[in-house]
C-alpha cells in the first residue's frame, strides 16, 4: 500500500477534525477523496505529510509512519496544495533551479517539458503570479522528479476552466506509473482521471471504493407508470434517494442487477410502461450515497 | 545542502548584508578617529546613533533569514520538500555566523589594528565581543543574535514577531513590577548593578539553553506553543536571577567557588577614630539627601589582615539601623568605599563609609541607642603593573593591553585616557608625581564595577579615564604637583586584576545617631 491509515484521530481544541479515518491507496491508483468543505480532506493530507501530527492512530506512507518520514521518502512524494506558500520573491525558474538539488531523481529534460507545456514564465516571481498559475507552478515543482506518490490537495480550488484543463491535461501525460492521492470537493474534474473514491464527511469515512465498482453497481433508474406513482412501503434497501414526479419513480439502485431490478419491480408495480437506467455521474453518486450513510443505512 | 539555502538566502539579502558591513567599517572608523579621549560630540553622536542602527538591522537581518523559511506556518513548501531540518538550521545559523558576524568581526579587527593593538590581542578581543554579542540579552536595546535566532524560529512574520516582541516587553514589566511588589522592603538585589559574574554566567546560561531548546523544539518538532512557554519561563528567568537574588548572596557563591586569597580580612567598628566631614566630591548627592531629610553618618571602619600586594574595594554596603521599639531603617549602597591600596602613604586607613540614615528613622532615634548592622561586598585584587608616562602627549601601552594617552586640561588638571580591548572589567590607578620633589598628588582611580565581562557593551574596545586634578575639588587647596610643575613630572598608572569577593558584617550593638552625625562643608544646618 502508498498510503494505509488505522483508526487516525487529529482533534484541534474543540474539534475532532478526524474521528478515526480507515484509508488505503494501492499502488498505481487514483485515489480521489472526496467531501464536502471542512469534512477533514486537508486534515487527512497534512497528517500523511508530517506537517501535523496525529492525535491518535497510525498513518503510513510509502511504507513508513509519516511522524518518521524523512527526506528519503519526501524525495519521492510530489505535493500539491492551494494552501501551498512558495516564496514569492523569487522567479519560477530560480525556484526550480533551487528545488532541483533536494531530489537526485530530476529529471531536467522532463522539467523542460513540463514548464513549456503548462507555460509558465519563467522571469515572472511567483507573487506576481494568479492563482491558477500558482498551482500550475506547484504542479511543475512536483513531476520533474517523477514521484512515486503525488498529492494533490484541492488542486482545482479557484482556477479558472482553462488553467484546470491545463493542469489536468499536465498531470495525465507525466502520471505513467505514479500513484495520486486527490482531495477534492470538484466531483466532476475528479471523475476524469480517478480510479478510486472515498468519501469523507464530518472526519469519517462514509465509504471507499474504486470508481468501477461504483460505476457497475449504481445505476440511475426511472420506472414510467400508467397511472400515478407512489413510492412503495416495501422499497429495497438498496434503493436510494427515491422521488415521484406525477407517473414516473426515480431513485439509486447502489446493487444493480438487471435480472433483480426488473423482479424486484414486477413485484412492487403494477402498470409498468417502461424501465430506464443510466449510468451515474460521481455528483449523483456521492448525493444519494451520502445522504443514505448520514440516515445511517448501509451502501 | 547547508552551503545551498545559505546561497538562495544570501541572494535575496545581500543589499542588506552589504549595507551593513559598510556600517560596520563606519562604525569602527569613527570610534578609531575618537581615539581614547573620544570627546568629538559629533563624532560621538554619529557613532551612537550608527552602534543603534546597526543593532536594530543586525536583529531584523536575523529574522529575515529565519522567516525566508518560517517554521510554524504549516503552509510552507519547504515543509514537504526532501529538506533535512539540520540542514535548515545550520544554513541559517551560517548564514548569521558569515553575513552578520563576520563583516563584524572584520570590523572589529581593523578597529582594534587602527587603534594601535597588537594583532592578537585585536583578534582576541574581536572575536570574544562577536561571541558575547551572539550569546548576549541585548546590545543597543535590541536582543542579541541567540534571542533573535530564537524569537525569529518561534514566528512567522516581522509583524508577529513584533507581536511577541511587545507581549515579552509588557510580559516582562509587569513580572518587573510584581517582582518588585513582592519585594519590597525586603533584603533582596540590586543587582542592575550588574556587579555579579553569578549572575552574568546565569542569564547566559538561560539564554544559550532556552535559545538551543527553543530552536530544537521549532526545528525538529514544530512546537510552537511550547516554544513560546519557553520564552516565557526563560525572560523570567533572567529577570527573577537579576530581581530576586541577592546581591551579596551571588557575590558569595562567586567567592565560594573561588580559591584567592582574602578570607581572612576582618572589618571592624573604629570608634576612637575621628569624626569627618563628608566631601563634596565623595557623596554627589548629599545636597539632594539632605533636602529631604536624610542624616549622613561618617563610619570608620578598619580593614586588618589584608595580604600585601592586595588591593580592596568595598562594592555593596547594606546598612540596617534598629531601635529598641524594633523600628528599623536601612540603606544600601555601592562603591562608596574609597579603594584601599595597602603600602601607600595617602591609603585611607580607617576607612570612612557614609550612611544615609532614613528621615522617619534619624528623626525619632537621634539620641536614642539603636544597632547597627552592615554587610559589606569587598572586592580583592591584586596588583599588575605599574609604569610611567609623561603628563602631556603622554602615551603607554601596558603589558595587560591597556592603551593610554594623557593631555594637559591647563590650569585644571591632566587628563587620562585609556582603550581596553575585550570589555574586560578594569582597574586602573593613577597619580601625577614629581620626581624632582619626590612629592605626589592623591592617587585617582577608575574601575569597572563589574566582574562581568562586556557588563557595559556599548563597543569592543571599552574608553575610560580621569582627571588628575591640581587642586583638592572641596576645598580648592593646591595638591604638591600642578601644571609649574609638569615638566619634571609624570604620571604613574598602576593596574590590577580583580581576584574575588569576601562578605563581611560589621554590627554595632549600641550606637547614637547624634554623636556620629557627619559635617556637611556648606552644607544649612
Amino acid at each position: 500500500m502508498m498510503i494505509q491509515t488505522e483508526n487516525l484521530h487529529k482533534r484541534y481544541t474543540r474539534h475532532e477534525a478526524l474521528r478515526g479515518l480507515n484509508l488505503s491507496v494501492s499502488e498505481g491508483s487514483v485515489y480521489a477523496l472526496i467531501g464536502p468543505n471542512g469534512a477533514g480532506k486537508t486534515t487527512t493530507i497534512k497528517l500523511l505529510m508530517n506537517i501535523i501530527t496525529p492525535s491518535g492512530g497510525t498513518a503510513m506512507i510509502l511504507g513508513e509512519d509519516t511522524r518518521r518520514i524523512s527526506p528519503k521518502q519526501l524525495a519521492q512524494i510530489g505535493y500539491v496544495s492551494e494552501n501551498q506558500k512558495m516564496p514569492g520573491y523569487m522567479s519560477v525558474s530560480d525556484y526550480i533551479a533551487y528545488l532541483r538539488p533536494f531530489y537526485p531523481t530530476w529529471d531536467r529534460a522532463l522539467e523542460t517539458e513540463i514548464l513549456a507545456q503548462l507555460r509558465l514564465p519563467p522571469d515572472r516571481k511567483i507573487g506576481h503570479l494568479s492563482h491558477g498559475m500558482r498551482m500550475k507552478m506547484a504542479l511543475a515543482c512536483a513531476l520533474p522528479f517523477r514521484p512515486k506518490l503525488l498529492i494533490l490537495d484541492e488542486p482545482f480550488s479557484g482556477m479558472d476552466p482553462l488553467a484546470r484543463d491545463e493542469f489536468i491535461e499536465g498531470l495525465l501525460r507525466q502520471a505513467g506509473e505514479m500513484t495520486i492521492f486527490v482531495s477534492s470537493h470538484e466531483l466532476s474534474e475528479i471523475e476524469s482521471f480517478a480510479t478510486e473514491v472515498g468519501f469523507l464527511d464530518d472526519g469519517k469515512m462514509l465509504f471507499q471504493e474504486s470508481l468501477d465498482d461504483l460505476n457497475a453497481r449504481l445505476r440511475g433508474v426511472r420506472i414510467i407508470l400508467d397511472r400515478e406513482a407512489v413510492v412503495p412501503r416495501q422499497a429495497p434497501t438498496n434503493w436510494l434517494d427515491l422521488k415521484v414526479a406525477g407517473n414516473v419513480l426515480s431513485f439509486v439502485d447502489t446493487q444493480f442487477a438487471e435480472d433483480h431490478l426488473n423482479a424486484h419491480i414486477t413485484a412492487l408495480f403494477a402498470g409498468v410502461q417502461r424501465i430506464e437506467t443510466q449510468p451515474l455521474a460521481l455528483r449523483a453518486m456521492f448525493t444519494a450515497l451520502a445522504r443514505a450513510t448520514r440516515d445511517g443505512r448501509n451502501v | 545542502m547547508i552551503w545551498h539555502i545559505f546561497i538562495k538566502d544570501l541572494r535575496r539579502l545581500w543589499p542588506i548584508v552589504l549595507g551593513l558591513a559598510l556600517a560596520d567599517f563606519i562604525y569602527a572608523t569613527l570610534h578609531v578617529m575618537l581615539g581614547p579621549f573620544g570627546d568629538h560630540p559629533t563624532l560621538l553622536e554619529a557613532a551612537s546613533l550608527l552602534d543603534f542602527l546597526i543593532s536594530g538591522v543586525n536583529f531584523f537581518l536575523v529574522v529575515a533569514v529565519v522567516q525566508l523559511d518560517p517554521v510554524p506556518e504549516d503552509r510552507q513548501d519547504w515543509l514537504t520538500r526532501p529538506i533535512k531540518r539540520w540542514d535548515l538550521l545550520l544554513s541559517k545559523l551560517l548564514f548569521v555566523i558569515v553575513c552578520i558576524h563576520g563583516p563584524m568581526l572584520a570590523a572589529n579587527l581593523f578597529q582594534g589594528l587602527a587603534s594601535g593593538f597588537p594583532l592578537g590581542q585585536s583578534i582576541g578581543a574581536a572575536l570574544s565581543w562577536n561571541a558575547y554579542k551572539f550569546v548576549s540579552i541585548s546590545t543597543s536595546r535590541f536582543p542579541g543574535t541567540l534571542i533573535a535566532l530564537a524569537i525569529a524560529a518561534a514566528t512567522q512574520s516581522i509583524g508577529q514577531m513584533l507581536a511577541v516582541a511587545l507581549a515579552a516587553g509588557i510580559g516582562t514589566f509587569l513580572v518587573a513590577i510584581g517582582l518588585a511588589y513582592m519585594t519590597y522592603g525586603q533584603d533582596v538585589g540590586p543587582a542592575q548593578y550588574q556587579f555579579s559574574l553569578v549572575q552574568w554566567g546565569l542569564s547566559l546560561f538561560v539564554i544559550l539553553f532556552g535559545a538551543a531548546t527553543i530552536l530544537g523544539l521549532q526545528y525538529f518538532r514544530r512546537a510552537t506553543r511550547s516554544a513560546y512557554v519557553v520564552i516565557g519561563v526563560g525572560g523570567f528567568f533572567i529577570w527573577a536571577s537579576f530581581l530576586l537574588m541577592d546581591q551579596n548572596t551571588a557575590l558569595a557563591v562567586q567567592s565560594d567557588f573561588s580559591s584567592a586569597p582574602g578570607r581572612s580580612i576582618s572589618v571592624s567598628f573604629a570608634p576612637e577614630e575621628a569624626k569627618r566631614h563628608v566631601s563634596a566630591m565623595s557623596t554627589v548627592d548629599a545636597s539632594f539627601r539632605i533636602s529631604d531629610g536624610y542624616t549622613p553618618i561618617y563610619l570608620p571602619l578598619r580593614v586588618t589582615n589584608i595580604s600585601p600586594g592586595l588591593m580592596l574595594v568595598a562594592e555593596d554596603i547594606h546598612a540596617k539601623f534598629t531601635a529598641a521599639d524594633g523600628t528599623t531603617g536601612t540603606y544600601r549602597t555601592v562603591l562608596d568605599l574609597p579603594l584601599h591600596v595597602p603600602g601607600q602613604t595617602d591609603a585611607p586607613m580607617p576607612l570612612y563609609q557614609v550612611l544615609w540614615v532614613p528621615p522617619d528613622f534619624s528623626r525619632n532615634h537621634t539620641d536614642q541607642s539603636v544597632r547597627v548592622n552592615i554587610d559589606i561586598a569587598f572586592g580583592i585584587l591584586r596588583s599588575r603593573g605599574t609604569y610611567e608616562m609623561a603628563p602631556v602627549r603622554g602615551t603607554l601601552q601596558t603589558r595587560e593591553g591597556i592603551s593610554c594617552a594623557t593631555r594637559n586640561n591647563p590650569n585644571r588638571a591632566i587628563q587620562l585616557a585609556c582603550l581596553q580591548p575585550a570589555n574586560l572589567p578594569y582597574r586602573v590607578s593613577a597619580a601625577l608625581f614629581d620626581h624632582a620633589k619626590g612629592s605626589h598628588n592623591p592617587t585617582v582611580t577608575r574601575f569597572m564595577y563589574s566582574d562581568a565581562p562586556f557588563a557595559f557593551d556599548s563597543d569592543m574596545i571599552i574608553r575610560f579615564g580621569s582627571n588628575l586634578p591640581f587642586r583638592a575639588a572641596d576645598t580648592g587647596a593646591a595638591y604638591p604637583v600642578g601644571a609649574a610643575q609638569l615638566a619634571t613630572s609624570s604620571v604613574v598608572v598602576t593596574t590590577s586584576e580583580p581576584l574575588t569577593h569576601v562578605m563581611r558584617n560589621v554590627t554595632i550593638p549600641s550606637f547614637r545617631l547624634s554623636e556620629w552625625k557627619a559635617e556637611i562643608p556648606g552644607a544649612e544646618p
